[in-house]
Order: structure tokens, then sequence, then C-alpha cells
């Protein structure tokens, strides 16, 4: 039996992947109830419930023909530590703004970084990806938060002009 | 504000809603019973939690505060209005219905579906009514059977195919009139509600004491012909 907290921090996995209540809670409905069939033993462990809705995203999006994960599996030169992220400072009014710029494959090692408090290493293991991956992966979403954050300013700063 | 808190700041903000919550409150608590099967250990990374035993004091304890929960919410419920539930079924079993969800039981025998749905708290049953509709729309095959819910109650969603391969979804629950409100009842010749979600047809009625929700394309000739028959009943 999974508490409030729980189902929560799921539906919230599931809008870090869908950017949608709806379909955010048909993630987990769907994984919750496939897992209670199956292996109600594991029906109470979040990592594993987690896996079975990012499997049931990636089977949805294949169906619809979308494509939700770009390949993880270009690396640059440039692999940055997890401390860059952790260093970044940004308005919190630019918060939404800034994690919408991302896309999903982005988001998901942001929440899994940021909310379930996941290292690189981690991070990897779930993603079955090797950890210089994620690392390069982390470089560059540094890099678009950046510049977002940027161009929002920008923005802001010639509308307080006009 | 640091990026990170900013980020966990604005994920934690999404919550289920009540409804969300007590559905999937339900899952677990129809499959909540004492097992004897060994219990798995989950073989993963540091971060992956330890399964544990739950006991049967424990899960009874959560199902009783749940029941508490739900009774008392009967309190809090608004006026009750019919077409608002009307409504919402409609729009639930549209949904499914173009959801198309995998099929937990696939047979185009109905005794091996209802053999299959081992987990229903009621017996399927073929449905008169939906066997006219079917007859109207050029009758094709059954194809399965899946577990789906109808206003959080557990029911079966039993999948056709006309000869035009066109999808027919019949939703079968048992009917609980404090909870569905009064519906039109086959057993007196009572006609079905037609309501239209998401550019389907969606007919609802009353067989046998079970809540039948037929879903399909919505079709302007055949439609016509199909009310035909429901004036007839």
């Amino acid at each position: 039996m999974m508490d409030k907290s729980e189902l929560n921090r799921l539906f919230q996995y599931g809008m870090v992947l869908t950017d949608n209540r709806a379909d955010a809670f048909d993630l987990v409905h769907t994984a919750v109830e496939k897992c209670l069939r199956s292996f109600p033993d594991k029906a109470s462990s979040l990592p594993y419930l987690r896996v079975c809705m990012r499997n049931q995203f990636i089977d949805d999006c294949r169906r619809t023909r979308r494509v939700a994960f770009e390949s993880l599996q270009h690396t640059t030169s440039l692999i940055a530590s997890e401390e860059d992220l952790e260093q970044l400072v940004i308005d919190q009014n630019q918060i939404s703004i800034i994690l919408g710029e991302l896309s999903t494959a982005d988001r998901e090692i942001i929440f899994l970084w940021a909310v379930e408090e996941y290292t690189a290493r981690e991070i990897a293991e779930y993603l079955n990806k090797p950890r210089n991956t994620i690392l390069s992966r982390i470089h560059r979403i540094r890099k678009k938060i950046l510049k977002t954050a940027s161009q929002i300013e920008q923005q802001q700063t010639c509308e307080g002009a006009l | 504000m640091k990026f990170k808190h900013a980020s966990k700041k604005y994920y934690q903000q999404h919550e289920l809603d009540l409804q969300q919550l007590n559905e999937l409150e339900n899952l677990f608590c129809d499959s909540l019973q004492p097992s004897n099967e060994s219990n798995e250990m989950i073989e993963d990374t540091s971060k992956v939690a330890k399964i544990s035993n739950k006991s049967w004091l424990r899960s009874t304890a959560i199902a009783a505060s749940i029941m508490m929960v739900a009774f008392a919410s009967l309190f809090f419920v608004p006026r009750y209005n019919q077409e608002a539930v009307i409504t919402a079924i409609a729009e639930e079993v549209a949904k499914n219905h173009i959801k198309a969800k995998p099929l937990d039981v696939v047979s185009t025998q109905f005794s091996e579906v209802r053999a299959g749905l081992k987990k229903l708290e009621f017996s399927p049953i073929k449905s008169g009514v939906f066997e006219q509709l079917r007859l109207a729309s050029q009758k094709g095959q059954l194809l399965g059977a899946r577990y789906c819910s109808i206003q959080t109650v557990t029911a079966a969603q039993v999948r056709y195919q006309d000869a035009e391969q066109h999808i027919q979804t019949l939703y079968q629950v048992p009917y609980d009139k404090n909870r569905f409100g009064r519906l039109p009842l086959a057993s007196r010749g009572e006609s079905p509600i037609v309501r239209y979600a998401l550019g389907l047809k969606v007919i609802i009625w009353v067989e046998k004491d079970l809540l039948m929700v037929a879903t399909e394309v919505s079709n302007g000739a055949n439609g016509a012909q199909r009310e035909k028959i429901n004036e007839g009943n």
C-alpha cells in the first residue's frame, strides 16, 4: 500500500514525462494496476513503479509516433559535474518557463536530481546509461537554462524600456 | 533561489486531487489480502527500497481508515445531479474507448472472457440490448476484455470489432442507484440514454442489475436505425 505522499511523487514524475495532469494520472494508474496484477509484492516500490511508468510512456510515444527522448548516446568533450547545477541560481518566477523549454529527457534528469535527489551515478544506473553521458547531458541542460534565463531577462528589459 | 530548490518546489506543487487519490487507493484496497507467497528482493541500485512484509493488521487498519474517509465524504458531497453523473460516465468511457489500452483477456469466446476476468466482483453477461445494437450495425466479432473502472468502481471493458473494423466497447459494472442515479432499466422496456462525447456515441442502460455503457463511432445512419430499435423496446 502506498501513502498519499508516495502516490504524489509518482504523479509528479508523470507530470515530468507528460506535462499533462490527465496523462500523468493515467501513467500512474496503469503502472499501479499492472504491478498489482503481475507483481503485487513490488507494488509499493517507488523506483519499480517509476520504471513501469517510464516504459509505458515510451510505449505510448511509439504508438503515437512522438519523439519523447532524444538519444542520450551523443557525448561532447565538455562534461559537467553535478556541482555545476548545484551552484545555479535563478529567479523563482522564471522556473516554469525554464523547465518548459527543456525536453522530456532533460526534465526527467532534473526531476531525478532535484526532487528524488539522485546523484549522477544513480541517474545513470536508472536510465541504464554511462555516467559520462549523464554528465554531458547535465552540461547541456545548464547551458540551456542559462540561455533561457538570459532571454527572459532581455525580454523583461525591453518591456521595461517601452 | 538555487535552481535545485526552485525545481523541487515547482514539481512538488503538482498533487493528485481527491478523486484521483481515492481511485488509486481503491486499486490497492482491491488487491489487499493475506499472501502466502514469499517476498522478492528488487535487484537494483542503492536508491531502490527493499520490499518489506505488510502485516494483515496494518492492511486492515488502512482499509478501515479509507472506508471511514469515504463514508465521511458522503456528507460533503453536493446535492445529487443526475445529468452531471451521466455526463461524467459518458466522458470517462469515451476517453477509455479512444485510449484503446491493451486487453487483459484476448478471446472471441465470451465464456473465456468471463472466466479470464477473475478479479471482478460480478459476472459479466452477454447483453441482449447490446447484441441488438450490434446486429443493427453489421455484427462483427468479440476481441476480448480488460479491467477498467467507471466512477472509481472496478468494471469490465469488453471490446468488439464490427464488420467495418470499427471498435465498439461495452462497459459493465454493478449498478448502484445511489452512485449512478436512476437509469433506464432494460427489464421495463425503458429506452437507453444516448449521449455524445469526444466524437463517440455513448449509450447507457441497466440490465440484470449491471450498469451497461456502450461506446462506438458516431454514425448518423446507423445511429438512427439503432434508436428505432430502442424505441421498440
